[in-house]
């Protein structure tokens, strides 16, 4: 039988994974200095500012269903059967 | 007037006739060549094509032909073409036939040149629409497919009180732009607002998709909500309850996305984010706003077709669509996990794929016309996207833990429907051109400025830390997420209590009335009339019973007879005033 893939399984491969991402995730922040820029907004001067922006929003919208759902609409899967 | 011989609608009623008659490879090519037709004969219609019929002091126009209605018409085809692909291997022809009459309602819903043929085709839409629902022959299914058509008859009725009272105020059956604010624009609003799945009348959706077949979900996830999104950009561009509502909708359908377990409601919310930005492009009404939203729905029903396929090919191949469930299958799955990758980059518009290129005309339509939160909604839900379609999705269905699965890839012919919808994904997004060119107004726009590239990156790659960073907050949990349908699913169980409740205590007061107590009161009252009338009048009369009523207690007691004579009197006076009253 052929070996299956399981590339991602192997510890050593999430690390490069890792890695390559820090670097993208450098790289898309410094590219931001070599496009020509015509601002729409008054923060759009501000380098790294969409980069801080999704990652604000992103984590506030997570901890916002965290909350939701555990308090409030999160339910066991026979609810509505009972 | 006839200047053409077919709508799109009739041919695929057609097809849905002689697939009754086909079978084997016969019934296969059928559903493929009436899409493929379809999408050649529109081509060349133009808008001098109609089709018209008199109705009363009415005329019906089943084809009214401009360029909103041939975008959405193109890719209805599509959709239809691809789906059909990815359903072709199906056995029973039940599907097929639904399927068929539903896109082909579509399409009437679509080229409806009046209100009446538009309804028509409304209710048609949710009625061959369920049938992919039952088709799974589930317990679930069954009653989610009751749900979902009980509340789709329900806003076809709004839509048609709507409409009715339309032609009442104004006389015209055109459908076209309507700018005042009056009971019956408003009721047709939320006719349509329903079937696009505007909160609070979004529940239906997640409801129902999710327990579709795993192919029929694929074309439920194009035609509903896309055909409502047409007839609001016709009747309702530029109504500014639309910006704050479709605005809400894209975070709306993201909170919910976070928090589900099964993979086809995550994608089911997901819709109901990304119809939140065409609505918003919608209520906008510009140019560039209602070309944005045009030319998002036609990439959206590749993109989100697609995310359909391989959450359909997941379900189709291991039966599975829980999260909790799967995980894992990058190792035998690679096609579907490729494909599914492109749909997911898609949706969260990576530069180079087709989201990219279509949402970004909305943003910079905001932009425009200086709506600043609603731009920085907007954005915000951008980045949500990736997190809950572009990211959680593929993630946990195939990586995170690995569940023991060994599914392989799907079907060919599901194969290659994916391959054909994940190829029109980065077509749109490296040559956009030809599809700016068929939208309606004639816009110039570049998605691909260096800067618009880098933020968009920016923003995505940061949204993907968040996800890991807090991977541990974004754990699965078996459970079901409560919506506005528990208004409904758990009101209906309270409105059976009270109204059993209610109706039992009528049937005891009524049992009461008419079984026990008149019944005792008259069979007294005709042994002895006199006494009982008069049973306020003396001692001696109260003191009668029943066990002395073998004797005539009329003959025994004494009764003033001018009473009866009296009443007699007034009786007799009434019944005559009454009559002269009357005649």
């Amino acid at each position: 039988m052929r070996k299956e893939f399981d590339w991602f399984d192997k510890p050593e491969n999430i690390k490069k994974l890792k890695i390559f991402s820090y670097v993208i995730l450098a790289l898309s922040v410094v590219a931001e200095f070599f496009v020509s820029s015509h601002p729409q907004h008054s923060w759009d001067k501000i380098p790294g500012i969409y980069a801080l922006f999704g990652f604000i929003t992103c984590v506030t919208m997570i901890v916002v269903s965290k909350l939701l759902g555990q308090y409030w609409l999160k339910r066991d899967e026979k609810y509505y059967d009972k | 007037m006839i200047n053409s011989f077919l709508t799109p609608a009739f041919i695929f009623f057609i097809g849905a006739i002689l697939l009754l008659v086909v079978r084997g490879k016969a019934k296969q090519f059928l559903i493929l060549f009436i899409p493929a037709v379809t999408f050649f004969y529109l081509i060349k219609l133009t808008p001098e094509a109609s089709i018209t019929v008199p109705f009363m002091q009415y005329e019906l126009n089943f084809l009214h032909v401009d360029k909103l209605s041939k975008v959405f018409g193109y890719i209805f085809c599509i959709a239809a073409f691809g789906s059909f692909l990815f359903a072709l291997h199906l056995k029973g022809k039940l599907e097929h036939l639904s399927s068929l009459v539903y896109v082909g309602s579509a399409l009437g819903v679509v080229f409806a040149g009046d209100f009446l043929t538009l309804y028509i085709f409304w209710e048609f839409m949710a009625v061959a629409s369920v049938m992919l629902i039952w088709a799974r022959r589930k317990e679930e299914s069954l009653n989610a497919g009751y749900r979902y058509v009980l509340v789709h008859i329900v806003g076809g009725l709004i839509l048609l009180a709507g409409i009715l009272l339309y032609i009442n105020d104004t006389g015209n059956l055109t459908v076209g732009r309507i700018q005042t604010q009056t009971l019956a624009s408003w009721l047709i609003l939320i006719g349509f607002m329903l079937n696009a799945a505007v909160p609070p009348l979004q529940a239906w959706l997640a409801d129902a998709y999710p327990e579709s077949t795993a192919t029929g979900g694929v074309f439920l996830s194009a035609f509903t909500t896309k055909t409502a999104v047409y007839t609001l950009l016709r009747v309702f561009p530029g109504w500014e309850i639309l910006i704050w509502l479709g605005a809400l909708m894209t975070l709306y359908g993201i909170i919910y996305a976070i928090m589900e377990n099964d993979c086809r409601r995550i994608l089911a919310y997901s819709i109901i984010n990304q119809v939140g930005f065409m609505v918003c492009g919608i209520g906008i009404g510009t140019a560039m706003s209602i070309n944005g939203a045009a030319a998002h729905a036609f990439a959206h029903i590749i993109y989100k077709g697609l995310l359909w396929m391989s959450a359909g090919s997941v379900l189709y191949m291991t039966g599975k669509t829980k999260c909790t469930d799967l995980g894992g299958l990058y190792k035998t799955m690679p096609l579907t996990l490729i494909c599914c990758s492109i749909a997911a980059a898609s949706i969260s518009a990576f530069p180079l794929t087709s989201g990219f290129t279509t949402k970004a005309m909305i943003l910079q339509a905001a932009v425009d016309k200086h709506l600043i939160i609603i731009y920085l909604m907007l954005e915000a839900a951008s980045a949500g996207v990736f997190l809950h379609a572009g990211i959680k999705f593929p993630y946990f269905v195939f990586f995170a833990k690995d569940k023991g699965l060994r599914a392989a890839d799907p079907k060919m012919n599901m194969q290659w429907a994916m391959v054909f919808f994940a190829f029109l994904c980065i077509g749109i997004g490296i040559y956009p051109e030809p599809l700016y060119k068929i939208l309606p107004y004639p816009v110039e726009y570049h998605a691909y400025t260096g800067m618009h590239v880098v933020r968009m990156l920016q923003l995505l790659f940061f949204s993907g830390l968040a996800f890991f960073v807090f991977l541990k907050l974004l754990k699965r949990t078996e459970t079901i997420t409560l919506d506005s349908d528990w208004f409904y699913r758990k009101g209906s169980q309270l409105a059976v209590y009270v109204f059993t409740g209610i109706s039992a205590g009528i049937a005891s007061v009524l049992d009461y009335l008419f079984i026990r107590l008149l019944p005792s009161k008259l069979s007294a009252f005709s042994k002895k009339p006199i006494t009982i009338l008069m049973g306020s009048y003396g001692g001696e009369c109260s003191a009668i019973d029943d066990s002395e009523s073998g004797s005539s207690p009329e003959t025994t007691n004494f009764v003033p007879s001018g009473v009866p004579v009296l009443i007699a009197v007034v009786f007799l006076s009434v019944l005559a005033v009454t009559y002269v009253v009357l005649f």
